[in-house]
């Protein structure tokens, strides 16, 4: 859907120098239509991602989903010693990552009866599901190897069920018997950890201070 | 090297205001002056500008390269001392830099003289990259100028590229863009940073610098409670370092553009190191450290500017021996350091200062700046420049 409308921009394209002979020492071709504001300068960058998805879809690779070690053996016999490394990699992700509800009904109501599990650490008690899977990429690639924990669920309303999901929410295409992905880079970075944040403001104060001398400059900014 | 008045075009403003060129004319000054432009031919700027532009740029990487294996200099430097690993792994791990820009003192003619290095946080990025290219484009295909004149400007092309081998080195498809509230300037500075990372194919969050929160998992956060992993910061790493967030850092994991070894860059200590194991390059001026000119000649006039300071403050003029502030402000409690005083040229009644962009290590282009005042460019204009 989105090819066309890139298509439409491209022609769209304003260039109105021809080529000299010279190389020359400005860019070639900036492409006014995406440099067009609205009239004010967006906070955030909205309505931006459908287009970047389309646009970046070449550097995927290749990844399995493996649903214990066994299932990783049988598919690469010679790689057993990595199908256990990748399992204990998902397994810790999965106590680090993945999402974490007050009450077993909050999560259960999310992953389905029975699929979630009580932990208890140094950041208090709860809820989450349990790990139903694992995705791996380059396991046979000896620098470095990607595994992080997979997630699905069996609640009805749930937006989830019978879907490969990762623990920040990423659903992968087709259903649980889908095994081999081809997946963007990114999705297989690992999760940041479960985050609350504790406090705001503790980068700024130089300005409040260094703002409150005079009023000679015109400049309000701290580019320079 | 020639100030040519010109007619500027018409509906401008509102050209300006399509395009979200917001701070074209602050607090009631112009901002962005296209009433002339600056013409160079392609010698002046190939030879005098871009060469050397490269050159002193490695040169001040040379300092960095020194300045992170000495913990005397990384004193000397006031960088506080619980950061000095953070800067070292930074600097070895080679994380990458995306731009700065070199303020040149030029004339036409002889060599370009280095003022100072913006190494962390330099704005004028919109117009320059975009705005200047659009206003010779635009008046080109007017025929207000003549088919052949060029500008040394590639910096959207060499952003874009640029954002495209950092998204690769760190394996991103997303970054986070942050700056201070409540300035216009460096807000669109950011928001073209984000324009030239979109095109690059990433994705961009902003988070103003005072929002940023820390999470009880020791990572920084935006609004959303989302984790900022790699981040750019309009925001100088002087002042990172020494306020509250800054003591946990180290811990939070964020691949910041520009990367914590920009911290040694953007020190005005550079300028007395740079003339130390430079001495004589025809395009350093001499510069010495404050405390530190009891042995060396300072005849003659200098200038006086602290270590960090912005918008020209807190500078003084030594003339034979005897100092007179120019400016006051906040800055000067961590030291100062004196160069050898050297005029802006005058144009039209003007003094006029080259800002020469690179992107990494590419000479990527220029800025002119004019100014009323002799030394503090504070209430400096942007012209545009051709070169025919």
């Amino acid at each position: 859907m989105s090819t066309s409308k890139q298509t439409e921009v491209v022609e769209n394209t304003l260039s109105i120098s021809e080529s000299n002979q010279q190389p020359r020492k400005r860019s070639a071709n900036i492409d006014l239509t995406r440099m067009r504001k609205a009239f004010n300068v967006k906070p955030l960058a909205i309505g931006v991602a459908s287009v970047f998805i389309a646009a970046c879809s070449d550097n995927r690779q290749d990844a399995q989903v493996y649903t214990s070690i066994e299932d990783c053996k049988q598919d690469l016999p010679n790689a057993a010693a990595q199908c256990e490394a990748a399992y204990q990699t998902a397994l810790e992700e999965a106590e680090r990552t993945s999402p974490r509800y007050r009450s077993e009904y909050d999560c259960e109501s999310e992953f389905g009866p029975n699929q979630c599990r009580s932990v208890t650490n140094d950041s208090g008690s709860f809820f989450m599901p349990f790990m139903a899977g694992y995705m791996v990429s380059q396991l046979l690639s000896p620098s470095r190897y990607y595994s992080q924990p997979l997630y699905t669920s069996y609640a009805y309303n749930s937006p989830y069920r019978s879907r490969w999901v990762t623990a920040d929410g990423h659903v992968f295409g087709g259903d649980i018997r889908n095994r081999n992905f081809r997946v963007k880079p990114d999705t297989l970075k690992p999760k940041p950890t479960v985050n609350k944040t504790m406090s705001r403001g503790g980068f700024g104060s130089s300005v409040r201070a260094k703002s409150s001398w005079g009023s000679s400059s015109r400049k309000g900014g701290w580019g320079g | 090297m020639l100030r040519v008045p010109c007619q500027p075009r018409k509906g401008w403003q509102q050209l300006a205001n399509e395009f979200g060129f917001h701070f074209h004319t602050m607090y009631g000054q112009p901002y962005w002056d296209e009433s002339a432009y600056y013409q160079f031919s392609l010698s002046q700027i190939e030879n005098d500008i871009e060469d050397p532009t490269a050159e002193l740029h490695q040169m001040c990487l040379a300092v960095v390269e020194r300045v992170v294996n000495s913990d005397t200099l990384l004193t000397r430097f006031c960088i506080p001392q619980h950061h000095w690993d953070m800067i070292r792994d930074s600097w070895k791990r080679n994380d990458p830099s995306l731009y700065s820009r070199l303020d040149l003192i030029y004339n036409g003619k002889g060599p370009a003289k280095l003022l100072e290095n913006n190494a962390d946080t330099p704005t004028s990025l919109y117009e320059s990259g975009f705005w200047q290219w659009l206003w010779l484009e635009q008046n080109v295909e007017n025929s207000v100028l003549s088919r052949r004149a060029d500008q040394f400007n590639s910096l959207q092309e060499k952003l874009v590229f640029r954002f495209k081998e950092i998204a690769e080195h760190y394996r991103i498809n997303q970054m986070h863009f942050s700056c201070c509230k409540d300035t216009v300037e460096d807000r669109g500075t950011v928001q073209y940073l984000q324009d030239c990372a979109r095109e690059a194919g990433l994705n961009s969050d902003f988070v103003f610098i005072e929002d940023i929160g820390l999470a009880d998992t020791g990572v920084f956060t935006d609004l959303n409670d989302n984790p900022i992993t790699d981040c750019f910061k309009l925001y100088p790493w002087e002042f990172m370092l020494r306020e509250e967030f800054g003591d946990v850092l180290g811990d939070a994991g964020v691949n910041w553009i520009e990367p914590a070894w920009k911290a040694i860059l953007s020190n005005k200590a550079l300028l007395p190191l740079l003339w130390e194991m430079f001495e004589g390059h025809p395009n350093l001026l001499p510069a010495y450290f404050a405390d530190d000119i009891k042995t060396k000649d300072i005849s003659g006039k200098w200038i006086k500017k602290p270590f960090f300071s912005r918008e020209g403050a807190n500078i003084s003029i030594i003339e034979d021996g005897r100092e007179s502030e120019l400016s006051s402000g906040p800055y000067g409690e961590e030291g100062f350091i004196i160069q050898a005083f050297s005029t802006l040229p005058i144009f039209d009644g003007n003094h006029t200062l080259i800002g020469s962009w690179l992107v990494d290590d590419m000479p990527a282009g220029i800025s002119v700046r004019e100014d009323t005042s002799a030394i503090t460019q504070d209430l400096s204009r942007y012209l545009p420049h051709i070169i025919l």
